[in-house]
């Protein structure tokens, strides 16, 4: 198997919809794949345009035709000898190995950002299997979950201040002198 | 009364100015600010 | 303690005047102590602990 059919038909396998909707890429991953499948349509594209331009030449009708025998030998002799120019595909190899090292890098970040989204997720479902009743709260509790508030009291004592404005509203009075 | 015994003076003003600090410390570090905090806490969460 | 947390209360600054109180107040009532001290009825009291004189035992 020739290395541009094993190409075809290794791209022929790639199920498409399912690396863009079945893997929950992020949309950077995405439209970075969707550029490298244009590229590669575009390229095989123009290939099989190039491969239909060429002209396919009949020299036993032009040795026929001539009469110069040695004209024609010449021709063949030309277009025999004539050989596609090979691209030096190590430039291109590196600019891939590139690609690859920056795209490898991407979903190792990608992958970081989701452990540290489960963990979150899973402090957030522990937070609340250990939930207790709204009536249950203590006030020491809610300070070690707003830190801040503890904050405002001590600013508060601190400025002599022992009132909460706006309690008293709310909450009525009930001291009884 | 031996309350009024001049003989006890000192003592009784020794342990009524030392009760009345202490009572005034332990309150105004310890006891009052959990009031405030407490009222603090629930002006919050009531407004959360 | 007791599972309060200490706040950082002022302490000094509002009560010194009522430092400076306490020690005059303490100062007086002393003088005042020894002065009584000093009365003819306190010295022979037999109650009177400071009494320099030999006790007679009170009973």
């Amino acid at each position: 198997m020739s290395a541009a059919t094993r190409t075809a038909s290794a791209s022929a396998q790639v199920d498409w919809s399912k690396i863009y909707t079945g893997l929950g890429l992020g949309k950077q991953t995405i439209t970075s794949l969707q550029e490298f499948r244009a590229r590669h349509t575009t390229a095989l594209n123009r290939n099989s345009a190039l491969k239909a331009t060429t002209p396919e030449i009949d020299l036993s009708h032009y040795k026929g035709l001539l009469k110069d025998q040695s004209a024609v030998q010449n021709a063949e002799k030309v277009l025999r000898e004539f050989k596609a120019v090979d691209y030096d595909v190590t430039k291109f190899n590196s600019a891939v190995d590139a690609f690859k090292g920056k795209a490898v890098e991407a979903a190792k970040a990608t992958l970081k950002k989701i452990e540290t989204e489960e963990g979150s997720l899973k402090d957030t479902l522990a937070n609340i299997q250990e939930a207790r009743p709204f009536e249950d709260l203590t006030v020491t509790e809610v300070a070690k979950a707003r830190p801040e508030i503890s904050k405002a009291v001590e600013t508060m004592i601190q400025k002599g201040k022992w009132t909460v404005p706006g309690y008293r509203e709310k909450f009525g009075e009930f001291s009884l002198m | 009364m031996p309350q009024l015994q001049a003989f006890y003076f000192v003592n009784q003003i020794t342990f009524a100015l030392v009760a009345l600090f202490t009572i005034t410390y332990v309150m105004s570090v310890y006891v009052l600010p959990y009031f405030v905090q407490l009222f603090v806490t629930r002006v919050y969460i009531t407004k959360l | 303690m007791f599972g309060l947390r200490a706040w950082p209360t002022p302490i000094v600054k509002p009560l010194w005047p009522f430092m400076i109180g306490s020690a005059l107040t303490f100062a007086g009532v002393w003088k005042l102590q020894n002065v009584a001290l000093q009365s003819e009825e306190a010295r022979n009291d037999p109650k009177n602990p400071f009494a320099k004189t030999a006790k007679s035992g009170g009973h």
